[in-house]
């Protein structure tokens, strides 16, 4: 079976932009972004970068309902056009943002 | 292995340490260790189906390959295809929790090979991406434990292990 990829990229892309508009996701993330690519096994993937708030993430529980989060981001894309592309994510937070991770000195 | 074990092991290494944030190879080391703690869970559970010698299990154990998991983590996760659509013939619509365990079990992979085998220094997992996989790990445990007796989820454990096992089911 050949996997279905998506068609319109920028659309795709435009829409992960729009995430932390949504008002599930607006109390807690400031901002989203992708990048289109393949997983260690060849297969096309997209990752989804999400950006929390400090205080969302300093939060108990908070990493506890990210699950839900992401199916319910996943099915938010498959609506605007997401092929058969498995989402996978990352999450930054507003302090990464600033300072971004590295590999150590 | 104890699950149990590379969970808190995780845990520790995702802490902020008195220098401020946890190294990089810290972080990385967080990621493959979430991702083990599901891997031993299911081939364990997969080793207590058979009733044999400790040493014969362990042989079981080490026969489930990285990437067969996967292909069929990424059917049962879909719900559909494959594998996965040989099951929904047997027992019905694959359970929430099951597709929840397949999903996380291909989640956790990617990022583990992302966190063991990629130099970049851009994919180097912030703190909060690694204790986004230790509490996936752990939320997909809890659901393994809800389905595990399930008829579904020993053919799953079955799946994981047995290449084209669709071949063979009908």
């Amino acid at each position: 079976m050949t996997a279905t990829t998506t068609t319109n990229e920028a659309a795709l892309r435009a829409a992960v932009a729009d995430l932390p508009k949504l008002s599930w996701l607006a109390a807690d993330f400031v901002a989203a972004d992708c990048r289109f690519g393949h997983d260690h096994a060849g297969d096309p993937a997209v990752w989804v970068r999400l950006v929390a708030k400090d205080d969302a993430v300093a939060r108990p529980g908070f990493f506890d309902g990210l699950f839900a989060v992401r199916d319910r981001i996943r099915e938010h894309l498959r609506n605007h056009g997401l092929g058969e592309e498995f989402v996978h994510f990352t999450l930054w937070s507003e302090t990464d943002l600033r300072n971004p991770p590295g590999e150590d000195e | 292995m104890n699950p149990e074990h590379l969970l808190d092991q995780a845990d520790h290494l995702t802490a902020w340490q008195a220098v401020g944030r946890p190294r990089s190879t810290d972080l990385r080391r967080a990621v493959s260790a979430a991702y083990y703690a599901l891997f031993h869970t299911l081939t364990a559970a997969a080793a207590a189906q058979l009733n044999a010698h400790p040493g014969i299990r362990r042989l079981l154990v080490r026969q489930y390959a990285h990437a067969q998991m996967r292909d069929v983590a990424r059917q049962f996760a879909n719900g559909s295809g494959g594998v996965a659509a040989q099951a929904v013939r047997f027992f019905g619509a694959i359970p929430a929790e099951l597709r929840d365990v397949a999903k996380a079990f291909l989640e956790l992979q990617t990022a583990r090979h992302a966190a063991d085998y990629d130099p970049r220094a851009d994919i180097v997992p912030t703190r909060g991406t690694a204790e986004m996989w230790v509490a996936t790990a752990r939320r997909a445990r809890t659901a393994w434990d809800a389905v595990r007796n399930q008829p579904v989820a020993e053919f799953f454990l079955l799946a994981l292990l047995v290449k084209d096992l669709g071949r063979f089911a009908d």
